[in-house]
């Protein structure tokens, strides 16, 4: 009986099947083998979990190790600022003179509370303002002297002068070394910080902006 | 952390495993050599998965790809080869020539079965991928790596073998 060329090669190979002795070797080889499949693919997540857990573990400790140093590095960042934003609202405010004198001499003598002597910077002095008094003052919650003067326009500036202690303040510039002093704008204030004479000095004045 | 789902067990079925091994018996002819062929090439499917060198996306066509490699190193210098230039050359002398060549034979299934065993591995494998599994010529010269030229010569020269066959049995 004849039949279609495919129909035969069907009939023909579909006659040959495996026995049941090889049909178990060979599902038992594939067994074994997922079993040890299995058994290295839970392994090597375990690895993997080790290993992720090192880097996550050391990722923690340099944090941990690098924080002192960027929180310290971003804390001083801020601190200009801060003496800025501090500096400008005291010197709006414009609290009463609790002495007034155009030299400096009896307001040296007026501040008996601080642990520095006032001093006339040479910075400030070439500006060529006028003495009206001072006052007591903190900046960053060191007592601080507040020196008032006038200027040729006769707007009112302000002089901070406190001790500078770097562990509070941070680098500041220091004239004496050569530094530029730092100009920040706070609330509509212009503000000058520098170091001078071991002084940490703050000048106010109203940020004037030309028509 | 979310854990990748585990990968799943590669395993054959029992028609999977019959299939290989009646590809295997294409390629060998006789029964026991299919055998110790395929378990030697499961052996290495599953060394493959185990090292996971490579993403395998039809494991079964790869799972021929295997037998036929492993049939070919051991068999080879056992067996006369036939020509890939003959072939081309019979393929340029009988352009017309394409699978339904075979698509309109008829055989007896006894002439079927004895021409077998008188047929090179060459002819049976291109019988059982398309006698069995139904490949198209495309198909087996992408499976076999093999130009779609020397496939048309291939079934020219089996349509011949098989006329003739049946020639001489008719006339027997």
């Amino acid at each position: 009986m004849t039949k279609p060329l495919r129909e035969g090669v069907e009939n023909h190979l579909n006659q040959y099947q495996l026995n049941d002795d090889q049909m178990q070797r060979l599902i038992a080889m594939q067994d074994a083998s997922s079993s040890s499949e299995e058994a290295a693919y839970t392994a090597s997540w375990n690895i993997r979990i080790l290993k992720f857990s090192s880097v996550a573990a050391a990722l923690v400790v340099a944090v941990l190790l690098a924080w002192p140093v960027l929180y310290s590095q971003n804390k001083a960042s801020d601190i200009p600022r801060s003496i800025a934003m501090e500096v400008a609202k005291n010197h709006i405010k414009l609290k009463p003179l609790e002495v007034t004198s155009p030299t400096l001499t009896p307001i040296r003598r007026y501040f008996t509370e601080l642990d520095f002597s006032p001093v006339k910077s040479q910075l400030y002095e070439r500006r060529g303002n006028n003495l009206l008094g001072a006052r007591y003052c903190s900046i960053s919650g060191v007592s601080a002297a507040q020196l008032r003067y006038k200027d040729k326009q006769g707007q009112f500036q302000t002089l901070y002068e406190v001790g500078y202690d770097p562990s509070i303040y941070g680098p500041l510039p220091d004239i004496n070394k050569g530094e530029t002093p730092l100009i920040i704008v706070a609330r509509g204030v212009k503000t000058t910080i520098w170091i001078e004479q071991d002084l940490l000095m703050v000048s106010a004045e109203y940020n004037e902006i030309e028509d | 952390m979310a854990l990748d789902k585990a990968p799943a067990p590669m395993v054959f079925d029992r028609p999977a495993l019959d299939g290989f091994y009646q590809y295997a018996i294409s390629l060998c002819g006789a029964e026991a050599d299919a055998y110790d062929l395929l378990q030697s090439a499961l052996e290495r499917y599953l060394q493959g998965q185990r090292n996971k060198s490579r993403r395998i996306d039809n494991p079964q066509a790869y799972m021929r790809q295997i037998i036929r490699n492993i049939f070919i190193d051991q068999y080879r210098h056992q067996r006369a080869h036939d020509s890939d230039e003959f072939d081309e050359q019979i393929h340029t002398k009988i352009p017309d020539i394409s699978s339904h060549s075979l698509e309109n034979l008829v055989i007896e299934q006894d002439l079927l079965a004895k021409i077998w065993q008188h047929l090179n591995y060459n002819e049976r494998e291109l019988l059982y991928l398309w006698g069995l599994l139904g490949h198209t010529i495309d198909e087996i010269a992408l499976e076999l790596q093999c130009p779609r030229g020397t496939l048309l010569a291939r079934i020219h020269r089996l349509r011949k073998k098989l006329q003739r066959t049946q020639t001489l049995g008719a006339s027997a």
